[in-house]
């Protein structure tokens, strides 16, 4: 048994060598496809945190009735942030609001008005899983019909912009990711079967000889799968190549620190070894019965 | 060894072998004689299971190949030795590596594959050209290679269609003498041909066919 194993892994390094032209092909094929989809997740990545950084767009504000006393206040406070999709709030009491006046208008309200009058209410954080403009308005309805709340409200449109953005470059790189994936693994096969073609009689011979389809398949199989590591090695260059260049360009010119994402390296590795996998396997099928 | 009992294996209604009934003893060699396209390839390939029986049954090794499972080819295949015209040998592999074939599909450790193909290679006088491609050999010697890969795993039966069909006279007879050669371990030897001088002095049993048929005598 050992021995076989041996013979076959071998065989499929011979074999590599042997088709040196269709197999670069077939790397080159997977690196690309590794290329274009790191590129397009590094930068949906970076996307995503950089919107999520503005925090402060997803945020309700809430008012409460100017008669509430101090201790309701904080009961409903208290309330408001049970409900599911609030992370935290602030409490805003009457000295809060009148410096937050005093911080947009540049004047004490007492000033102007003689007494305080502002309402005492709250800032609430909407944790990620809810901030979307429909889950956002569900939460603002809910609140609004709390007794003792007077108003609650969201910056709508920016939210939906950025809700917009994002829904976007998710779909847009998910279809781009599939068809390029598809077309990968049709290339793979293709050229992998190109060299399996010229291989025809050998692999007649071979079944004449009582070799079983896996037998045979095994070395196809590791062919595939050294171009998927030989495939990802080299777009893991590329890409460390580009991230450099990248760091050169754009994070001098607009300070921005953009962040390689977890699990590039396996990532890359992995998705490599698959491909080239599913492409040899798709490549040899056709020639076994 | 080889046993037919009214074999039918049709490719189209009249184009095939016919109602065959013959028997072959462990140990025989036997020619199958016929013009071409008389049905002697078809008779080899039912024996290794290349094509269907329509009809009636066949017996190899005293087991009932009949109706073998697909899945279950490759391993009967194992034990059968098989030969042809055009040698089907593999070009980017020595002529080492291509009698090592049949031994590493069966999964010998290596030492053992070392050894026993040295020793076949010898036997056919192949022992100088061991690392040479196919591709460098005469006809004569690359069928002295393919005879060595069917003698390699020691076959109950080896079944050779028109070995010499490609070659001179007397590298024909050379041939037949390495086949005459194996049978002295018990293996069978069933050889398809269409040249009956070349067999006729070697005194041995044969079978005729024609269009199909067994031609009684
Ligand atoms: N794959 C095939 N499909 C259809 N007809 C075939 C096929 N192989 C052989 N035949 C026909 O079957 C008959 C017997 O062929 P074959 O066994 O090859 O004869 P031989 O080996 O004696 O020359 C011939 O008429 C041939 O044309
Ligand atoms: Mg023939």
């Amino acid at each position: 048994m050992m021995s076989k194993l041996t013979f076959l892994l071998i065989e499929s390094i011979r074999a590599l060598f042997r088709a040196r032209i269709p197999a670069i092909i077939s790397s080159i094929t997977i690196a690309i496809t590794l290329v274009v989809f790191s590129s397009a997740y590094f930068f949906y990545e970076n996307m995503v945190g950089f919107t999520n950084k503005f925090t402060a767009q997803f945020n309700i504000e809430v008012f409460f009735d100017s008669g509430l006393s101090e201790s309701t206040s904080v009961q409903l406070f208290n309330d408001i942030l049970l409900i599911r999709g609030i992370e935290q709030g602030e409490f805003i009491d009457k000295e809060k609001a009148a410096s937050l006046f005093k911080l947009y208008f540049k004047d004490d309200i007492k000033n102007i008005i003689g007494n305080n009058p502002l309402p005492m209410g709250g800032n609430f954080d909407i944790s990620i899983s809810h901030r979307s403009p429909r889950m956002m308005w569900k939460i603002t309805r809910e609140i609004r019909r709390m007794n003792g709340v007077d108003e609650a409200a969201f910056q709508h449109d920016v939210v939906s912009r950025v809700d917009h953005i994002i829904d976007n470059l998710l779909g847009f790189s998910l279809v781009v990711g599939i068809a390029i994936l598809l077309i990968s693994i049709v290339l793979v096969s293709n050229t992998i079967r190109l060299i399996i073609h010229s291989k025809q009689h050998s692999i007649e011979t071979l079944h004449l000889l009582g070799a079983t389809n896996s037998f045979i398949r095994f070395p196809f199989i590791m062919e595939g799968i050294y171009q998927g590591l030989i495939g990802s090695t080299m777009a893991l260059l590329f890409l460390s190549l580009l991230y450099s260049l990248q760091a050169y360009l754009i994070e001098s010119l607009v300070r921005i620190q953009l962040v390689i994402p977890d699990m590039m390296i396996a990532g890359n590795l992995i998705v490599g070894i698959l491909l080239g996998l599913t492409g040899s396997y798709r490549g040899i099928s056709k020639y076994l019965k | 060894m080889i046993q037919f009992e009214n074999v039918t294996a049709t490719y189209a209604d009249d184009v095939g072998i016919f109602d065959l009934s013959f028997h072959i003893e462990k140990g025989e060699m036997v020619f199958l004689m016929g013009p071409t396209g008389a049905g002697k390839s078809t008779v080899l390939r039912t024996i290794y299971k290349d094509i269907l029986l329509n009809d009636g049954s066949l017996y190899i090794d005293g087991q009932d190949i009949t109706d073998m499972r697909s899945r279950k080819i490759p391993y009967y295949r194992r034990k059968i030795g098989m030969i042809f015209q055009d040698f089907r040998l593999i070009e980017d592999r020595t002529v080492f590596e291509n009698v090592a074939l049949p031994l590493n599909i069966l999964g010998l450790p290596n030492k053992e594959i070392k050894s026993k193909v040295s020793e076949i290679l010898e036997k056919v006088g192949l022992d100088s050209v061991t690392k040479m491609r196919p591709s460098q050999l005469s006809g004569g010697e690359q069928q002295r290679v393919s005879i060595a890969r069917a003698l390699v795993k020691d076959p109950v039966v080896i079944l050779a269609d028109e070995p010499t069909g490609n070659l001179d006279p007397n590298v024909s007879d050379e041939i037949l003498d390495l086949l005459e050669l194996a049978t002295n371990n018990g293996t069978s030897v069933l050889m398809s041909t269409h040249n009956f001088p070349l067999i006729r002095p070697r005194k041995k049993r044969y079978i005729e066919l024609s269009d199909g048929r067994l031609v009684q005598k």
